[in-house]
């Protein structure tokens, strides 16, 4: 086991590494030059440009450019965002908490109701709620999440009024304690609502399918044949073997969700990394990009090792190599 | 051979997914490639009447805001959308079930050294790469069919070593190599054929994934302006969603529609395949 | 010689009346910031002798609502396009910083959304009789947000800082040879030649005046004051500014001018156009910066909004790389011009507040402009004709030339690159559109000169003499590279030149040459049809005689 935790840990730091070298040459050798975006079209200065590259170390080559960033980095320097003027952590940390809060909010919302949902239908398979859930989970696994944001907007906000357009928090507000919690709350009914909406359809056929899966096992019909009560077979044994798949994609879901929330974040103007990536893409920030990638590649292979940690406990028959 | 086709024809007969996925699906193919036929006007042409609702002026989807016919558009747009989808799913299938068939059947440190591969590409952030790719490069509709093939192929390697590490033990794959056949030939001969299935299944889906990435990235305006793709003709018509909900909306639909209809292919192929679970994704 | 002076002072009277104008930001770039923000920029811009007020509010909003009507204080949120890059207003263009900088900072004179140039620190100036000294007299007793006075020597200090480190607006500056500061409140320009065009450019972008006691031996910027704590002498006082979600602003209690009656201003981030207007349509944000092409129009007939009409000298053209084997050759370029249908283009993108345009220099500029030359209607075969003059045949596709069209995406950019796209198809050139995002495109077009066809939009500046910006050799803004020595004489004769009949007779040339070579195809003129919430009242657009463009310091809420 100790064997096996150490082995993904390493894993997960090379996997990081090969990322975020690939981002770092990537986005160096794309067209577009952050200090001539920095001077301007209006008017640029030779001088201010010169002093600006020499100032970023862009003066110097690639792979030099590559090993003083990793060095900085391991020593936890990030470096300074060009277009901020300010530190690439404390951008990070100041974006990366409002774009967690929408996704594991929907994600939380969309394991819990896929799942519950995918288990009733399995039940009942073939029955008129089974029919009616496949089609409704077909419908929103098939529609753009952007897509479904706007028509989110357009009657919850626009024409009925019962939610904001768009953004974390009510601007003329200036809230505090809990009337600022309840304000983002409020704000998040809506992104969180469509995120949750596109994603639950996954959930909802994993559980559905293992549940069938199980049900359909030698052992239960054993144990249906020794007379045992259906409810107690369904949630004694098929519930809890059902669950594992379930639990199996949710680190593989994450950096998906991540990218769901790309969109969702576009479409409701909600400050998180999906915007600052943007903005840092259109302004060739390098320290800024090669930081967000840095730390979304780390949250996903932390993720992903986890929940293959967790699997392996709650599964004793997976073995380690 | 003969018995799979029976036992298809037979499956079509009670698999009412598949069949309805690949009725949409010829529907689909067969407006994609009359598309010249079918369209009633130019789909670049700018026409007078601009942004007039469906069956106006004889423009049977209306037009889109700069006058041009959503209808043509729509038929010439399936050939983006399905041409995206196919080429980005082959990428994907063909790198994934050479890895994979690989991996499984050579077994050892090769394995070994592909898993940990797989594993890498399992794990990176792949949406923001090929965000980051399309944006700073440029958006040709090549790069992002590539891209997109690129980093969607573990989930097939995954699919075609198990496949082969189970095929490998065979007895016909034994007798082969029994008959002095050479690894390569085994493997093309015997392993990818027989273990194909599962991943024509994985890449219908993949197809569905690759249209509405591409439809994502024209949203956020990294669509190739050469081309006609749904995607783009959404983000186009999305300034005048309230005013003219047609410019966006029928586009929507047809991605809606080509999505799940991969979908329902793929899942009907999975309970093919394995008729005891229905899906296995 | 009084005469001297008070023809000089009449003349930048006219100047500030009917040639210019103020506001915005963009030469080249639409959206020189962000690359999202329309190309015509928004209320950031005033420009034009044509603006008015829509009639029937004359009352709510001509006479700026006395203060009897309006609830004193309050919390105004102001939609932005995107997030400033710093808080240095002078050091590059940034197109977000300059609505909020207008709050927190002033400059010597400001111009309005109405044209106009009026008192801002200076409470006038006046020119010497050979025009080549320039006198302003400032407002006594201002302060700096820290408690600091405010003296002449900031001045002086900005503007030669700005000049020695060349600073994106140091051009403004060209003329001067030094500047003085006879006394704590009065500041002498001395200038090289008679530069008529100085007072307008002061006014306008990139001229505020920074504290010099914080700027002093610092990088001007990544110091404090650049970056995280602007401070200024003007209305408001910087609070805070989170990336990407808003900039804070607070009352100024101690304003040397006019009470300010907010007590708050946020300038709320919505880098999505469409969801700032419905959070404007919602009632989440006050006042907005710009309104999509698609809604223009939508509250014209609505008696709860008083709609702004305006159009600028900003234009949207297309313009040539001169060193390509194609583009560089004339009847090329005519055939071009000859095929781009303006009034259909207008139709597809225009949103009733751009006009498709038709002469060399901006209609605005009535005093300027040559009917004379105008550019030619649509004309397939004549276009046609004009190519295989020049030696070009079909080639198997039906086309004479295969190129790419090179442009950034801006708001409807894409879509006019697609109306040009299929223009030229019909008289055989045919053409790739490329996309590229602002950096990329500033990279290939501006740096490197690697296209064929670009299109630009942008506000010229007030006076007419922005156009050189475009047309003169080496300028900036002139990124194919176009370049005619009696076009760069004819420039300089003009920019000293006090009279405008004389000066008209410059421009009158310049047009003929521009008919004759067509550097550019002008397609649009660009212009902003602009509502208010009736419930908002004493915003800029209200109060032409006190307001800068974006001064948001008599803005209040109507009382019911």
């Amino acid at each position: 086991m100790k064997r096996y935790v150490i082995k993904r840990f390493l894993t997960g730091i090379l996997v990081v590494l090969v990322s975020v070298c690939i981002n770092f040459v990537l986005i160096r050798s794309a067209p577009g030059n952050p200090v001539r975006i920095l001077a301007g079209v209006d008017n640029p200065n030779p001088a201010q440009i010169e002093a600006l590259t020499i100032k970023y170390g862009l003066d110097k080559s690639l792979p030099e450019q590559f090993v003083s960033f990793i060095v900085n980095v391991c020593k936890g320097d990030f470096g300074y965002s060009y277009a901020n003027e300010r530190p690439v952590l404390e951008l990070i940390a100041e974006k990366l908490m409002p774009t967690l809060l929408l996704s594991l909010a929907a994600l939380l919302i969309a394991v819990l109701f896929g799942t519950l949902l995918g288990i009733r239908s399995a039940r009942k398979s073939g029955g008129i709620f089974d029919r009616l859930m496949c089609t409704i989970s077909y419908f929103f696994d098939s529609t753009p999440s952007f897509w479904l944001g706007l028509m989110m907007i357009l009657i919850f906000a626009s024409r009925l009024g019962w939610f904001p357009t768009s953004g974390m928090v009510n601007m003329r507000g200036g809230y505090t304690g809990w009337r600022y919690v309840a304000d983002v709350a409020y704000h998040m009914v809506l992104p969180v609502g469509t995120l949750a909406l596109v994603q639950f359809p996954y959930y909802f056929r994993i559980a559905r399918s293992s549940v069938l899966q199980v049900m359909s096992e030698d052992f239960i019909t054993t144990l249906r044949a020794t007379g045992m009560k259906e409810s107690r077979i369904f949630n004694k044994y098929v519930l809890r073997n059902a669950l594992i798949p379930t639990v199996t994609v949710l680190g593989s879901s994450l950096a998906f969700l991540l990218a769901g929330s790309v969109y969702i974040e576009t479409v409701f103007s909600w400050p998180g990394m999906g915007t600052l990536l943007f903005t840092s893409i259109s302004k060739r920030d390098y320290p800024l990009l090669s930081g967000i990638y840095l730390i979304l590649a780390i949250t996903v292979a932390a993720m992903m090792i986890i929940v293959d940690l967790v699997y392996s406990l709650i599964d004793p028959r997976i073995k380690y190599e | 051979m003969k018995k799979k086709i029976t036992a298809f024809k037979k499956e079509l007969g009670r698999n009412s997914q598949l069949r309805t996925g690949l009725i949409l699906l010829t529907i689909l193919l067969i407006g994609a490639i009359g598309a010249p036929v079918f369209a009633t006007h130019d789909p670049f042409k700018l026409y007078d009447s601009i942004r007039v609702a469906p069956g106006v002026d004889g423009f049977l989807f209306g037009t889109d805001n700069l006058g041009r016919d959503i209808f043509s558009q729509i038929l010439y747009g399936a050939r983006t959308s399905l041409q995206i989808g196919i080429i980005a799913a082959t990428i994907s299938a063909v790198v994934g079930t050479l890895l994979g068939g690989v991996a499984g059947y050579f077994g050892g440190t090769v394995d070994k050294v592909i898993l940990e591969f797989i594993n890498i590409f399992v794990m990176t952030p792949s949406f923001f790469l090929i965000l980051i790719i399309v944006a700073m490069f440029g958006s040709n509709i090549r790069y992002v069919m590539i891209v997109i093939g690129l980093t969607s192929w573990p989930g097939n390697a995954r699919l075609m070593r198990a496949q082969a590490i189970s095929l490998r033990e065979r007895t016909f794959v034994r007798a082969a190599q029994a008959m002095g056949e050479g690894r390569a030939s085994i493997m093309f001969r015997h392993i990818i054929p027989n273990g194909i299935f599962p991943i024509i299944a994985n890449t219908t889906m993949q197809i569905s994934g690759a249209i509405l990435t591409e439809a994502g990235l024209s949203f956020l305006g990294l669509g190739d302006p050469n081309v006609i793709s749904w995607g783009q003709m959404i983000s186009a018509g999305k300034q005048y969603l309230v005013k003219c909900p047609w410019i966006s909306a029928i586009p929507g639909i047809f991605v809606v529609v080509t999505v799940l209809t991969f979908f329902m292919i793929g899942e009907g192929l999975n309970r093919f395949i394995s008729p005891k679970m229905q899906s296995n994704k | 010689m009084k005469k001297v002076l008070a023809l000089v002072l009449a003349f930048a009277m006219l100047l500030s009346l009917a040639g210019c104008g103020g506001g915005d930001t963009n030469t080249t770039a639409a959206a020189g910031g962000s690359g999202e923000t329309q190309a015509a920029g928004g209320e950031t811009q005033a420009a034009g002798g044509e603006t008015q007020p829509a009639g029937e509010d004359e009352t709510a909003g001509g006479s700026g609502a006395a203060s009897g009507d309006i609830v004193p204080g309050g919390t105004f949120v102001i939609g932005a396009g995107g997030s400033p890059s710093m808080f240095n207003p002078d050091y590059r263009s940034d197109d977000n910083l300059y609505p909020i900088a207008q709050n927190i900072f002033n400059r010597l004179i400001k111009l309005t959304n109405y044209d106009t140039v009026i008192p801002d620190l200076a409470e006038s100036y006046e020119f010497s009789e050979d025009g080549k000294t320039l006198t302003f007299h400032l407002h006594e007793g201002v302060k700096w947000h820290d408690g600091v006075d405010f003296t002449s020597e900031d001045v002086k200090w900005t503007y030669d800082t700005m000049m020695e480190e060349q600073w994106f607006k140091a051009t403004v500056l060209e003329s001067v040879e030094s500047i003085e500061c006879p006394d704590a409140n009065t500041v002498v320009f001395n200038l090289t030649v008679p530069d008529v065009t100085i007072v307008s450019k002061l006014g306008w972008y990139g001229t505020f005046i920074l504290p010099k006691h914080l700027y002093e031996g610092q990088d001007a910027g990544t110091c404090d004051a650049a970056t995280k704590n602007p401070v200024g002498t003007g209305p408001f006082k910087f609070e805070s500014y989170e990336v990407d979600v808003a900039t804070t602003l607070v009352k100024n209690e101690d304003f040397w001018g006019d009470e300010p009656n907010p007590d708050k201003l946020i300038f709320a981030i919505y880098k999505d156009e469409d969801a700032g207007y419905q959070a404007w349509l919602n009632g989440e944000v006050d006042y907005l910066y710009s309104v999509p092409v698609a809604n223009t129009g939508d509250q014209d007939n609505d008696p709860d909004y008083r709609v702004f009409e305006q159009i600028w000298q900003n234009r949207t053209y297309v313009t040539f790389n001169f060193e390509d084997p194609d583009f560089g050759k004339v009847e090329v370029r005519k055939a071009v011009q000859l095929a781009i249908d303006r009034p259909g283009l207008e139709q597809r993108v225009g949103g009733g507040t751009r006009f498709a345009a038709d002469y060399y220099v901006s209609p605005v500029q009535t005093d300027y402009l040559d009917e004379n030359y105008k550019q030619p209607d649509r004309n397939i075969e004549e276009a046609m004709r004009l190519l295989e003059s020049a030696g070009y045949t079909k080639d198997a596709e039906g086309f004479y030339i295969h190129a790419t069209i090179d442009v950034f995406e801006s708001g409807y950019f894409g879509d006019m690159a697609q109306v040009i796209k299929a223009n030229l198809a019909e008289i055989g050139i045919d053409l790739t559109v490329n996309m590229l995002e602002y950096a990329a495109w500033v990279d290939k077009v501006q740096t490197e000169h690697n296209f064929s066809i670009t299109a630009l939009a942008g506000y010229q500046g007030p006076d007419i003499s922005g156009l050189a910006g475009r047309i003169q050799t080496g300028a900036s803004s002139n990124v194919g590279g176009y370049s005619n020595e009696r076009v760069d004489e004819l420039l300089a004769l003009s920019n000293v030149e006090p009279d405008t009949e004389k000066r008209a007779e410059y421009f009158s040339e310049i047009q003929k040459i521009m008919d004759e070579e067509v550097p550019m195809v002008l397609l649009l003129e660009n212009g902003a049809k602009y509502p208010v919430k009736n419930s908002l009242v004493n915003t800029p657009y209200d109060l032409p005689e006190k307001a800068a463009a974006s001064e948001f310091t008599y803005l209040a809420f109507a009382a019911e």
